[in-house]
């Protein structure tokens, strides 16, 4: 089963589509968890994950934006799909039922 | 960002794979943020990525061989002593009297033939010691690498004359004799070579034979150098000892 930023990842990467590659997917990433993003954690996930087979990536063009550097482009596999689609089935299950709101009232920080 | 940081990125960013560096380092510039943040950043990648590298067995194994810059280094130093004597022996030529010369046995021609000879077999244990540690690290060459030269300057400041050699106490309390003769010949005769080695070493287009060629040399050098190595430790152990009182012994 996919780990929490693994899930974020790919579903970054699906949700960008043909415009996915490193710094699009941490701009994504924080931008929806409003949460850092580090080029740590993102460019060896997206080693792991590749892998895995859960995605492909390779070098892309270069633009004046990025000092003329190329991008490293990602796209999800048909096995990355189901792989999010599996973790984020378990994760809807596993909520079914569960109000957080309700919760906020009995739980002390 | 500013200049300083882009070079302090670009310099971190060439322990990365060339193209992982190229993404990278675009991601920076496309991500507009401040030079600290930057290498922050960067940092924490080069940190993973070194990290994963040590999971292979071959950096563990170039970290047994970095204590052999010890070694070289005590070679240098003794060489050092031998290259202050026959420098002497040719500042003072006219001087000295030839009778002392011939009873000693020592001569120019005969002094400069020895010290060429153990100048390159130096240099040349420097450079396979270097290969095969560039052989084995590949990546983690800016590790073992400092290390390496780390343990060449340990074993020339526990080496050099003025801690350890009283016999010739005038010359050695000159500076020229004492720190800068030692630092020019570890520079020269060790730490350049070794340097090239690490880099032919870690080149993958090094030719096979030369790469064969190289890794015979380097099994002569440690074969030489592991019973010297062997011996240092018995003497030091047998001084400690005594220090302590003990009878020394060496079985």
């Amino acid at each position: 089963m996919l780990g929490e930023f693994e899930y974020l990842l790919i579903a970054a990467a699906v949700r960008l589509g043909e415009d996915a590659y490193g710094a699009a997917i941490r701009q994504e990433i924080e931008g929806t968890t409003k949460h850092r993003c580090s080029l740590g954690a993102l460019y060896t996930t997206l080693d792991r994950l590749e892998a895995k087979g859960l995605l492909e990536t390779w070098m892309g063009e270069a633009t004046p934006q990025r000092g003329g550097r190329a991008k490293r482009m990602v796209r999800v596999t048909a096995k990355g799909i189901q792989a999010a689609t599996a973790f984020y089935d378990a994760v809807t299950r596993v909520s079914r039922g569960v109000s957080w709101e309700a919760q906020r009232g009995v739980v002390r920080p | 960002m500013t200049r300083v940081s882009w070079w302090l990125v670009n310099v971190l960013s060439q322990t990365l794979e060339p193209g992982e560096r190229d993404a990278v380092c675009g991601d920076i510039a496309e991500s507009g943020e401040s030079g600290g943040q930057a290498l922050r950043d960067l940092l924490g990648l080069v940190v993973r990525r070194q990290a994963g590298l040590w999971k292979d067995w071959r950096p563990w194994l170039a970290l047994v061989i970095v204590p052999f810059g010890m070694w070289l280094s005590l070679r240098s130093v003794s060489l050092g002593r031998s290259y202050d004597l026959n420098l002497w022996i040719i500042g003072n030529y006219r001087a000295i009297d030839p009778v002392i010369l011939r009873d000693t046995g020592l001569s120019v021609l005969n002094g400069v033939a020895s010290l060429v000879f153990r100048s390159l077999l130096l240099v040349g244990s420097a450079w396979s010691i270097g290969f095969v540690l560039g052989s084995l690290s590949r990546r983690t060459i800016p590790i073992n690498g400092t290390l390496f030269c780390l343990t060449l300057l340990v074993g020339e400041f526990v080496g050099i004359p003025k801690h350890h050699f009283y016999v010739n106490g005038a010359v050695y309390s000159l500076t020229l004799y004492s720190v800068l003769l030692p630092l020019i010949l570890l520079s020269v005769l060790v730490l350049l070579p070794s340097l090239w080695g690490m880099q032919q070493g870690a080149r993958p287009s090094t030719p096979p034979i030369l790469r064969t060629l190289s890794w015979l040399a380097a099994a002569l050098t440690f074969g030489a150098a592991v019973p010297a190595i062997g011996f240092v430790v018995l003497v030091a152990a047998a001084i400690w000892r005594r220090g302590r009182g003990e009878t020394p012994q060496f079985n």
